[in-house]
């Protein structure tokens, strides 16, 4: 944790889409800070609710949702905002970027034409003078001959150019957080490199503080300061990227990050985590990684275990963080 | 050595775009496979990795006859594939299977798990009896699904566990040859590594050879015994995977190997990325098709294309200068982590 006031902080966070229902929350208990150009990555495989978790935190939930907690920006309780106020801050505070950038962009605008749309939006500036920010930002996010883009439609560029349109709109109001819900999944490796330098490049100069939403354990060794692993909507482990690739202190982190083919390690056989996620309408009645962890003890399945805080401010739901792993 | 299972000798595929429109005078042309040679030996797995567009998919589909190559030859346990009479081929189909990316998609909905593991078999003309039920329940307990799992539907099943079940389908007939199609890409992390090990285990005990497609060089390391890079629908390099990694000798590889995600936080070093991106394959470059994205480009790069070259024992490079990274260093500690692409000292 870092001593500055955090500019997002999660409290609490618990998100059910059928409340009463007995299911597991989609998001249940999640609690995170980020602080001022900070990379904060939130790591976890399908169904762990990392997703909705971002969602969340940009006003985007469904209204059927059953939303509980505190979400401050800024010093802002973010929950009481009404939908016209969220739409002043996305955009605006916050950008945000989404995995597919060909369903995220509307393919019947030219590229330029939305860029402009967004910063006329949020800023009162003049069609001409926004022209020429879009051909900056364009040229920033490193789309080559940016004034010839500008009336290209999304289908004529590939998707490693549309990503990067996808940024310079998220970025075009020089918002202090950005959002990105698995930004280079659907791009090639070559090109997701760049992306990624591209993201670490602009909280450089422009100090934006990311929230990166990712299912890939080397993107989290590219690019995060911090680390919350998230497994069945639960926080399992939070904790700076060195000391959880070092010193992981819950066992799914520990499994994730070993299963995780990589070219270091020459194995030819990959180690395992038994099992798969749990069923949310019959969830185990305890540690909700229990029927899958070698470490498991009868005492894990007394309740759900609360987080601990460890020496250094590694956060961990292991009843047994702080031990040596088994 | 006994003769290789799979033997492609200048396989081309060129798609014709714009359909029936007589307008077109002339129609554009997709060079999706334009060349291609490799083999695959008994029990042996060769991984074919490369970006999307490269071709490699299409390559999968054209050994299996699932579409019909414009030109080259294609043998398959010492048959030509592309002469063989339809039911030759219809009996030879038996030996060789598919697994796709998608469980999804790849399952019929309205079939339950055990009419999907046997439809290999149906359409070879089997009935349904007592003894295939067996078969099928072997083989669900062979790739550790329990068998009384067979009467439900693709739907009543998790990404990994569907993916569990294509691979019973794939086996059901006993072949000898399976391309995997991207075949773990869908898969989170930890269950993808049980299908990964799933794949070997299987193929060790079974004796099948495996073309395994894929586009994550961590994955297809694991399970490949030789690998074969492709870049805008040729090979650039293949080699035994220990000498793959050792040595790279094309930049294209080299690039590749270091867009690798790194596996942990303590080896971030500002590395020089591959700039640019594939060329369209309507209109790829002229002479070698990496030349505009390439940091060791020569005047006869833009004009020559490179063959693919024997450079040393089982070592194949289509570069014209491929000789010259045997004299550098190896990609800096490649044997232990990636990372130099273009690093300073080369």
């Amino acid at each position: 944790m870092t001593t500055d006031s955090p500019l997002l902080s999660v409290r609490d966070l618990t998100v059910d889409f059928s409340p009463g229902s007995g299911r597991l929350p989609a998001v249940d208990g999640v609690s995170f800070d980020i602080a001022p150009r900070e990379i904060v990555c939130l790591v976890g495989e399908s169904g762990s609710g990392k997703s909705v978790t971002a969602l969340a935190a940009m006003g985007l939930l469904p209204p059927s949702a059953a939303v509980s907690g505190d979400i401050d920006f800024a010093g802002r309780d973010m929950t009481q905002l009404s939908r016209r106020q969220w739409q002043k801050v996305r955009g605006a505070e916050i950008g945000m970027i989404f995995q597919e950038p060909m369903t995220s962009l509307n393919p019947v605008f030219s590229i330029g034409r939305q860029l402009v749309e967004t910063l006329r939006a949020h800023e009162r500036i003049s069609l001409r003078a926004a022209r020429e920010r879009v051909v900056d930002l364009l040229n920033d996010v490193g789309i080559p001959s940016p004034r010839q883009r500008l009336d290209d439609y999304p289908h004529q560029l590939s998707g490693g150019m549309r990503q990067r349109v996808m940024v310079a709109i998220a970025l075009s109001c020089s918002p202090k957080l950005l959002i990105a819900d698995e930004p280079t999944t659907a791009l090639d490796v070559t090109i997701q490199g760049q992306l990624l330098d591209l993201l670490g490049a602009l909280r450089e100069s422009l100090s934006t503080a990311i929230l990166l939403i990712t299912h890939n354990m080397g993107v989290v060794a590219e690019t995060a300061d911090r680390v919350v692993v998230m497994y069945s909507g639960r926080v399992a482990e939070e904790a700076d990227v060195f000391t959880l690739f070092d010193r992981p202190s819950h066992p799914y982190s520990a499994g994730l990050l070993r299963s995780t083919p990589n070219l270091a390690h020459t194995a030819r056989r990959l180690t395992t985590i038994p099992g798969a996620m749990p069923n949310p309408a019959d969830p185990p009645p305890g540690c909700l990684f229990a029927p899958r962890c070698a470490m498991a003890e009868v005492t894990c399945d007394a309740g759900r275990p609360a987080m601990r805080v460890l020496p250094g401010g590694q956060r961990s739901a292991c009843i047994f963080a702080g031990r040596p792993p088994g | 050595m006994s003769a290789p299972l799979v033997e492609v000798e200048g396989l081309v595929k060129h798609f014709t775009l714009g359909g029936s429109n007589i307008l077109l005078r002339r129609k554009p042309v997709v060079r999706a496979v334009d060349g291609v040679s490799f083999h695959i030996n008994e029990r042996e797995t060769l991984g074919l990795v490369g970006e999307s567009g490269c071709g490699k998919s299409t390559v999968g589909r054209l050994i299996l006859k699932l579409l019909e190559a414009n030109a080259g030859s294609l043998r398959f346990a010492g048959e030509d594939l592309l002469t063989l009479p339809p039911e030759r081929l219809r009996k030879l189909r038996s030996d060789m299977q598919i697994i796709f990316q998608d469980p999804q998609s790849s399952l019929n909905p309205r079939l339950t798990v055990e009419q999907i593991i046997l439809e290999p078999l149906y359409s070879q003309g089997a009935r349904p009896s007592a003894e295939l039920s067996r078969h099928a329940a072997g083989l669900l307990e062979k790739v550790g699904l329990p068998v009384r799992f067979r009467n439900r539907y693709p739907h009543q099943f998790s990404g990994g566990q569907r993916q569990r079940i294509g691979i019973a389908r794939a086996i059901a007939s006993n072949p000898r040859f399976i391309v995997c199609d991207e075949a773990v890409s869908a898969l989170d992390v930890s269950v993808q590594a049980q299908v990964v090990n799933l794949l070997q285990d299987i193929g060790a005990e079974m004796g099948i050879s495996y073309l395994f497609i894929g586009h994550d060089l961590a994955v297809v390391r694991h399970i490949s015994d030789r690998i074969a890079v492709m870049y805008l629908g040729r090979i650039v390099e293949t080699a035994p995977t220990e000498t793959l990694f050792a040595a790279p000798l094309h930049p294209y590889t080299r690039a590749l190997m270091a867009s690798v995600p790194i596996s942990h936080p303590g080896l971030r070093r500002r590395r020089q990325r591959l700039p640019g991106e594939l060329p369209s394959p309507l209109n790829p470059p002229p002479g070698c098709p990496f030349h505009p994205r390439c940091g060791f480009v020569q005047d006869i790069c833009r004009s020559q294309l490179p063959p693919l070259r024997l450079i040393s024992t089982g070592h194949e490079a289509a570069c014209h200068f491929a000789e010259s990274f045997l004299e550098t260093r190896p990609v800096p500690g490649a044997a232990t982590e990636m990372g130099g692409y273009g690093d300073a000292d080369h």
